[in-house]
């Protein structure tokens, strides 16, 4: 390749590399601005004349401490229940025989197909109308079912989910089975020789599994946004989303405030993709050559 | 009596397990998703306000108002418009970066990474950058067009701008995993391919449409029917960026399910708008995937 060629690539990529990280830098440095000067501003690199840390302060003062806990807790039982769900079931969709197997996995195959704008009035209705949940009665009347209760963001699970497991089972396809013959033949059980023999060798996929729907939790606005309007209940990201939707529509811009915890909602998947890159990119590209 | 038991039990055990295992994942799955599945296909034919009263079942009247009202119509054309506009732009740009990323360069991991980054991002902290940008007074474009001394532009009140944006930022956000998913098919393309052919005597573009498009088919499919089940849901960032606007310019169909369900509790006219998306989405695969297996053919 000619120097020349190299150059107009490089130009090409470093373009690239700045349009993806200038949103990021943006919203860093906006959140140190005072609202009123903010709304003047008008620059693209918003880097402030004065820096105030009063917004960026305020994540832990008022409202938002409490949803970033609120989406820790969902990360960590998503990425659990999804995890387990994939390793489990891959696990016996690839070893055990049983009837109605073929089947089972034609069913994991449709379900991620199911378009979920299909899916989201009714299962609004459904979760309103859950019986005996937040004052229903047997029938689903009388309360407000799931709609701002606290365990609406733990209890919906979706077809696309069932990805995880046709992913683990195509792994342990991959794998031959001399390693568990032999460690059934020193008496171990299913669950030891999958805990003991099977999660150390599946390591890298269970980490992909895992950091994705962690990632992809955090970052989920819609679910908080649409069912919780209870600030106690929120996560981060559907509080950021509601300060977002709420821009367009009313008098008072506090856009920096806005920026400030956007900024501060953006470090931790940030930190798990710079430290644990690999294992999303390759998990993610896996993914596609496979399906 | 027992040793029957056990040796039912024995003989039974890998079904047993299974059963074990499966059972209580498939059944939370299905107490979650059974009801709006089949109320998803039933919902379109009933009117309904989803509150006290019970659902009437009204026929096809839903889908009859849908495809008589104009409103309705040119929201589904804008959902497929803007969605296709959002796909063909995020493939064409990923293909092409994915390109450059194939090359023998150094440092080419971490391009690879910042080009990733935005898409670990949450759409509700990364809306509000554009919004802002956008501002007519004190936005961060308009200021740029000031300085280098030409007329701002009131980008809200414009649908070819608001319309630009929303594909911008949509492909902002997904180009890195979609070159990452295109670099995946280049690179799992047998080299001795290229290397026979080149002896063969075939030039650059005969290499690319003989051995790099055919061995891209597969990579192809996935990215684009992905892709199609993506923008045509596609409805979040439509409500932060633009809100459907101005007036309506940008009013996808899949935002506008979100008001007459959730908003206006028109249930029955928003299972109506479900169902053709849903089924457009479908079919829209399905077609893509037989244009795609008819080709693998010859």
């Amino acid at each position: 390749m000619t120097w020349s060629r190299r150059l107009i690539i490089y130009f090409f990529l470093a373009l690239g590399t700045v349009i993806t990280i200038y949103p990021l830098l943006f919203s860093f440095l906006a959140g140190f601005w005072d609202k009123d000067l903010f709304g003047g501003a008008a620059r693209l690199m918003p880097i402030p004349d004065k820096w105030l840390t009063t917004k960026y302060a305020m994540f832990f003062g008022n409202d938002a401490f409490r949803p970033f806990l609120n989406s820790f807790l969902r990360v960590f039982w998503y990425a659990f229940y999804i995890t387990v769900m994939a390793v489990l079931i891959g696990y016996v969709l690839s070893r055990l025989r049983f009837p109605g197997r073929k089947l089972f996995f034609v069913f994991i195959l449709a379900v991620q197909l199911i378009p979920s704008s299909l899916m989201f009035i009714p299962t609004y209705v459904e979760m309103a109308r859950f019986p005996l949940i937040g004052g229903n009665d047997l029938m689903g009347q009388g309360g407000t079912g799931f709609i701002n209760h606290p365990l609406v963001l733990y209890v919906m699970i979706g077809g696309a989910s069932f990805m995880w497991v046709y992913l683990f089972r195509q792994a342990m396809n991959g794998l031959p089975k001399d390693y568990e013959e032999a460690a059934y033949i020193d008496g171990s059980g299913f669950f030891r020789t999958l805990f003991l023999i099977i999660v150390p060798i599946q390591k890298p996929i269970i980490a992909t599994i895992i950091l994705s729907n962690a990632i992809a939790t955090w970052n989920d606005f819609l679910t908080p946004f649409i069912y919780i309007s209870d600030q106690k209940f929120m996560t981060m990201a559907g509080y950021v989303g509601l300060l977002v939707s709420r821009l367009t529509a009313f008098g008072s811009r506090d856009y920096p405030l806005v920026f400030a915890l956007a900024t501060v909602t953006t470090i931790p998947p940030l930190l798990i993709f710079l430290f644990m890159q690999k294992y999303i990119v390759q998990g993610f590209a896996s993914a596609g050559i496979k399906g | 009596m027992k040793t029957n038991k056990s040796s039912f039990l024995l003989r039974n055990r890998e079904p047993l397990l299974a059963l074990a295992i499966i059972g209580p994942f498939l059944l939370w799955y299905l107490i979650i998703n059974l009801f709006p599945l089949v109320t998803g296909f039933l919902l379109g034919f009933m009117e309904w306000n989803g509150l006290t009263a019970s659902p009437k079942w009204v026929g096809l009247n839903n889908l009859k108002v849908f495809f008589e009202t104009p409103s309705y119509l040119s929201s589904l054309w804008k959902q497929l418009y803007i969605g296709l506009l959002c796909l063909t732009v995020n493939v064409a740009v990923a293909f092409f970066l994915a390109l450059l990323l194939n090359m023998p360069l150094r440092g080419r991991g971490f391009f690879r990474s910042a080009f990733y980054i935005p898409s670990i991002t949450s759409v509700a902290t990364t809306t509000a950058v554009l919004l802002s940008l956008l501002q007519p007074q004190g936005g961060g474009l308009n200021g740029f067009l000031e300085t280098i001394g030409m007329n701002p532009i009131i980008w809200t009140y414009s649908p070819f701008w608001m319309t630009f944006w929303i594909v911008v930022y949509y492909t902002w956000r997904s180009v890195g995993p979609t070159a990452i998913i295109w670099l995946a098919g280049l690179q799992s393309i047998d080299p001795t391919l290229y290397e026979v052919g080149k002896i063969d005597g075939a030039g650059r573009w005969q290499l690319i449409r003989y051995v790099t498009i055919p061995g891209l088919r597969p990579i192809a499919a996935y990215i684009m029917i992905t892709g199609i089940i993506a923008v045509m849901q596609m409805w979040d960032l439509v409500m932060l960026i633009s809100r459907g606007g101005p007036t309506g310019a940008t009013d996808v169909l899949a935002y506008r399910v979100y008001r007459d369900g959730l908003q206006s509790f028109n249930l029955g006219m928003a299972g109506a708008s479900s169902l053709v998306l849903g089924v457009l989405t479908l079919l829209l695969s399905f077609v893509y995937l037989r244009i795609f297996l008819k080709g693998e053919e010859d």
